[in-house]
């Protein structure tokens, strides 16, 4: 990703700190204070920018271009750019400028952050607000960005094949197949889905043939079998014509659309080529195995009639796929490919029907699975070996138990993500977190008057994630949090700082005084962002217990601070009322959740259809951003052809 | 200035370099030679395979030491640098851009397919069992992404190594089982996975014509893949490294040391039997968060400093409790005294435990160097003879993710193209420093400055050893053109 967070002007010497600095995450908010922050909710003096709506009568020419002329292009011009984000091109005229959306999200994104442009040069809010008007101007409908191909991760080709052959919930057939990596966050982006190895292609043959020997051996239900297995007349005499009739039930749900006739007689060419026995269902074995490995049944595949281009709106089936894939990570039920094959899936009454039908069902528990976990990095508990599993088990049980609530219950808002005065615990994370006994299993307690009351930022599971083993770090709780739930992450350090990384650091000092270096030069303009945040959760340890003193040398921990937007805070409590107040949080969470819901990274060019899904985010319920997802032009559309 | 292939050839590299390949092709075919590169994460705390600069004599770096009975065949390189990352990507992704010609987009982890795999598409067509071997000692990938694999077989695909960490199962999948009645069973197997690959693949392929272009290229991967499976089924089974099955035993919960040991005892019987030419072996992948408390401190490290029992038993309370590979890699960010058991470890501490894992990691390769070496080689002479086995790092000194002036130890004379028993100073500067102006001043990449010789030269010296010419590689030719393989080739003399 492009760094223009940098500033190569202060690179050539690392100057003294300036006490005065504002930015200086060090000082206390006094006089020098930035201008009032620009965002709205915080700040609701503020003129708030009207995004996404038809700012047409802006002029770029006129307006938008001497303002970015003057703020930004000093730097970020000529043969070397600062960043390497050369502006001077990029505002040559609107079309060309318009024609880059992507780096213009990411120029927005810098400046609303604030570490554009550098301290003492603010833009105005006036000048903001008509700079983010221009960028997000939607004359018509929001765009869409590329859909490819994309296969499907071992949890969703796991629960596939359970479901088309009706096996137990106990067989994986996805056992053989290797670990999985992620992209922008999730395992079921196609950068990371897709990727393919032999052993991989090894496992899937693996779990092709054990499925379906397991399907014949008697494990599936009655009613799968008979449902799969059945002929309209008898299979002695007739085999080949029941072989036929089984396949064209059989095709269809395994490739999520009707198959061509020219498909189930391909297929059939291996009932007929098969001279493993006569036994009809050892025919049929070969057969079920082979549709198994075919593209159309392990990847997700959205065909677009020849030569079309642009965006069309997606077809009945491929939405079905699509909203069960994305709601319980498997494969339509019989109620969904019987409204696709009516035609009906594409009305928006019953499509939002069907998301609420979907959505009630316990199955949607995929989506905890798949998204919550994923996206608060859950799984990397595992590592931590140092907190004994039991425990590693229970912190990561309470977070899934707190944003399963959060997912079910209407009443809650997305900023409770960050600002709850409920959690979920156990007699381990009682003692823990030092609470009365209680219930020994899990249960939901008020948390209001306790230290708990930061939602995830509280919970042991992202302070223990989020800390090397036995003192807390508090660059790295701010990245985590800045990149997860503000989508702000900053860039890695750039390569020129490499040779300060390994300044020694006196360990006895208060950590505030060892992080002084962050605080000047090129480093500030990412570590005023992060280290605040970090501070803030001070009072718990590396592995999330409350504390009053912090290090080696017992210094009396400080959690006060401001952001460089303006807010400033007494402890983490205050800090997570901040953090919720954020339009970023529900940005931030509608953008990952669309990312998740597509399984594809979601560009600048669509950042209206994002904004629609965030509008207001905050304040509704998480059902609702889904429901904004799935009824959104950039999940019921596809952009085919060529990227 | 840009000096494409097509320049050198006809400005006199022709003579040179043609017959020169013929030769190698024929010699590759004569006597099997193979490579294996090792590569260890984090970077080292000593720049350095060598403690002393003169190339000959030389004396190993004391984190070696378990390699002096291999010196003579050891050839140490210094003066190659790896690539710098890109503006905006991660200190640790290096090593992606190990084999990979490094980056030239800030949108890409890797700009091109790696080396290791072009040869080993190319190392298909010998037929053995395996075009190429990607291992890693891996279990889990939590978080980790694409910036931590070497081995890319397109720039959006890259192999997820570990593919199989349990060296028992990776025994069984390469030699195949021993007793009778399960080999009749594994032959049914193989039967049966053809009987459906063979049907399948046509089928895949007939999806391809109503698919856009880049789709057919995210379809292509498991095509090839397929096709790749298809190939090794229809192999016979091997007549080699049979009944060894019990050797390979690992029962749950063994130690990472025996897991290595054995993957690394699978190497040596994969080159043994020729079941393929080209290893790439991650010892682990960059950053990851893994603790090495189940090593045991030497009484003695390399440069002789002894350990007494009390600096034994807080060392490994380091190696397990403290910190991951890659916080100790930084080991001057802590400076206050150790006394506590679960206090920070000092910079001291920090320093005695890489430098123990270090030792171990070149205990690991120093196995397979020796295992090597004690076999028959064909030719005459020891297997060893016939193998390039690199050990190195993604960078040279992990506390300051420097990749300039990598440590790199080549074991093994190739076949015959190198002379080991030797340090080879490639570049004359030290990091950072421009080597000789006559050798470094054409690179083609603008704005670019080679400090030292980069790794991409070395990797085409050794393809060369295979009988592949790795400057027809899609992209990576340009960068060995554009770059300064001519001049490297001349100084990379390994003869």
């Amino acid at each position: 990703m492009g760094d223009i967070g940098g500033d190569p002007g202060d690179s050539d010497g690392t100057p003294p700190v300036d006490p005065l600095n504002p930015l200086n995450p060090l000082n206390p908010p006094g006089p020098g204070m930035p201008p009032p922050p620009n965002d709205p909710v915080s700040n609701p003096t503020l003129v708030p920018a009207k995004l996404c709506v038809d700012n047409s009568s802006i002029s770029f020419e006129q307006q938008v271009k001497p303002i970015l002329v003057r703020n930004c292009v000093t730097c970020h011009s000529g043969v070397a750019p600062s960043g390497k984000f050369a502006m001077d091109k990029l505002l040559a005229n609107e079309a060309t400028a318009r024609a880059q959306m992507d780096r213009l999200v990411r120029m927005d994104e810098r400046i609303m952050a604030l570490e554009m442009p550098p301290s003492g040069t603010r833009m105005t809010n006036d000048e903001l607000r008509i700079v983010r008007e221009w960028i997000y101007s939607l004359p018509g409908e929001p765009d869409v960005a590329w859909n490819g191909l994309r296969r499907l991760t071992r949890t969703e080709y796991a629960n596939t094949v359970r479901d088309l052959l009706g096996l137990p919930d106990t067989f994986n057939s996805a056992a053989a197949l290797p670990a999985e990596t992620t992209a922008y966050s999730f395992t079921r982006v196609d950068e990371a889905s897709n990727l393919i190895n032999d052993t991989l292609t090894k496992g899937l043959i693996d779990g092709s043939i054990r499925a379906v020997d397991t399907f014949f051996a008697g494990a599936a239900t009655n009613a799968a079998y008979a449902r799969t297995m059945a002929c309209s007349r008898p299979i002695a005499g007739n085999e080949r014509a029941c072989a036929q009739e089984i396949l064209e039930r059989f095709l269809p749900r395994a490739y999520r659309r009707p198959a061509t006739a020219t498909e189930v007689t391909e297929m059939l060419g291996q009932y007929d080529k098969t001279v493993l026995g006569t036994i009809f269902e050892e025919r049929m074995k070969l057969v079920f195995q082979s549709v198994l490995l075919t593209p159309s049944f392990l990847y997700q595949v959205e065909l677009d009639p020849a030569g079309a281009t642009g965006v069309r709106a997606l077809g009945d089936h491929e939405l079905a796929t699509r909203l069960s894939y994305f709601l319980w990570s498997s494969m339509p039920d019989d109620e969904l490919f019987r409204l696709a094959g009516m035609g009906q899936l594409k009305n928006a009454q019953v499509l939002t029907a069907q998301f609420d039908r979907l959505y009630a069902s316990p199955r949607r528990s995929a989506l905890l699975r798949g998204f919550a976990r994923e996206w608060l990095r859950l799984g990397e508990l595992d590592n931590e070996d140092t907190v004994a599993p039991a425990l590693r088990t229970s912190m990561a049980k309470e977070t899934e138990l707190f944003m399963q609530e959060l997912l079910s219950n209407p009443q809650l808002p997305v900023a409770r993500l960050v600002d709850a005065d409920f959690t979920f615990v156990d007699a381990a994370l009682r003692t823990h977190y030092g609470l009365p006994a209680g219930d020994p299993a899990f249960a939901k307690v008020p948390t209001a008057g306790t230290a708990r009351v930061g939602g995830i930022l509280t919970q042991a599971a992202f302070l223990t994630l989020s800390s090397p083993d036995i003192e807390t770090a508090p660059v790295i709780r701010g990245h985590y949090v800045l990149d997860n739930l503000l989508c702000s992450a900053p860039p890695p350090p750039p390569p020129e700082v490499e040779s300060l990384i390994d300044k020694v650091r006196n360990l006895d000092l208060p950590k505030k005084e060892q992080m002084l270096m962050h605080a000047q030069g090129t480093c500030i303009s990412c570590h005023a962002n992060m280290e605040p945040i970090g501070f803030g959760l001070e009072h718990f340890g590396p592995q999330g217990k409350y504390r009053t003193v912090e290090g080696p040398k017992r210094n009396p921990v400080d959690a006060s601070g401001y952001l460089p937007t303006g807010e400033t805070f007494r402890d983490h409590t205050q800090l997570a009322k901040v953090l919720a107040g954020k339009q970023a949080l529900g940005n931030c969470a509608s953008r990952r959740l669309m990312v998740y819901a597509l399984g594809r990274q979601v560009p600048g060019q669509e950042a209206c259809g994002v904004h629609q899904v965030s509008a207001d985010a905050n304040r509704v319920p998480f059902k609702e951003l889904v429901r904004r997802v799935v009824t959104g032009r950039s999940f019921r559309s596809r952009r085919g052809g060529t990227p | 200035m840009k000096l494409s292939r097509r320049t050198m050839l006809r400005g006199g590299g022709l003579s040179l370099a043609l017959p020169f390949l013929e030769v190698m092709e024929a010699r590759a075919q004569a006597r099997p030679v193979r490579l294996l590169i090792f590569n260890t994460p984090n970077g080292f705390y000593r720049r350095s395979m060598v403690s002393s600069v003169p190339e000959m004599p030389f004396s190993l770096a004391p984190t070696l030491r378990s390699l002096d009975p291999y010196k003579s065949d050891l050839l140490v390189l210094s003066g190659i640098d790896n690539h710098d990352r890109a503006s905006g990507q991660d200190a640790h992704s290096p090593q992606a851009e190990m084999l990979t010609g490094g980056p030239t987009s800030q949108d890409k982890i890797v700009a091109r397919p790696s080396y290791d795999q072009f040869l080993s598409s190319r190392l298909r067509k010998l037929g053995l069992r395996r075009k190429s071997l990607e291992l890693s000692t891996r279990r889990t990938l939590n978080g980790q992404a694409s910036k931590m694999f070497m081995s890319w077989t397109s720039t959006t695909n890259y192999i997820v190594t570990p593919q199989n960490p349990d060296p028992h199962a990776m025994y069984l999948d390469l030699f195949g089982a021993s007793d009778p009645a399960a080999m009749e069973a594994a032959a049914r197997a193989i039967r049966h996975r053809k009987g459906l690959v063979d049907f399948v693949l046509p089928q895949a392929k007939s999806l391809n014509t109503r698919l856009g272009r880049e789709d057919q290229a995210r379809l292509a991967e498991y095509l090839q893949s397929l096709t790749e499976v298809q190939r090794q089924l229809a192999l016979p089974p091997s007549t080699c490294g049979k009944n060894q099955e019990a050797a390979f035993a690992y029962p749950a919960g063994s130690s990472l040391e025996k897991q290595m040991d054995l993957i690394g005892d699978l190497v040596v019987l994969a080159f043994q039997c020729d079941l393929t030419r080209l290893v790439t072996w991650q010892s682990d992948i960059e950053t990851v968060r893994m603790k090495y408390g189940f090593i045991t401190p030497p009484a003695t490290l390399g440069d002789g400093t002894p350990l007494d029992a009390a600096r034994r038993d807080r060392l490994k309370f380091v190696l397990g409790s403290h910190e991951y590979h890659n916080g100790l890699s930084h080991y001057s960010q802590g400076t206050v005294d150790g006394e506590a058991p679960n206090s920070p470890a000092t910079a001291e501490e920090r320093i005695l435990a890489l430098r123990c894992i270090e030792e171990w990691n070149t205990q690991r390769y120093a196995r397979v160097v020796g295992k090597l070496k004690a076999l028959p080689g064909e030719g005459g002479g020891t297997l060893l003879d016939n193998c390039m086995a690199v050990y190195t790092g993604s960078m040279s000194h992990g506390a300051t993710h420097d990749v300039h002036d990598l440590p790199i130890v080549v074991a093994g004379r190739g076949g015959g193209i190198i002379t080991p028993g030797r340090h080879l100073r490639v570049s004359g500067g030290t990091s950072g420093h421009a080597g000789s102006p006559e050798l470094f001043g054409r690179s083609g990449l603008p704005g670019t400055v080679y400090a030292g010789q980069k790794i991409d030269s070395l990797w085409v010296t050794l393809g060369d050893a295979l009988g592949i010419d790795t400057r027809a590689a899609p992209g990576l030719g340009e960068i060995a053109d554009t770059g300064n393989f001519w001049a490297t080739r001349a100084r990379l003399n390994l003869r």
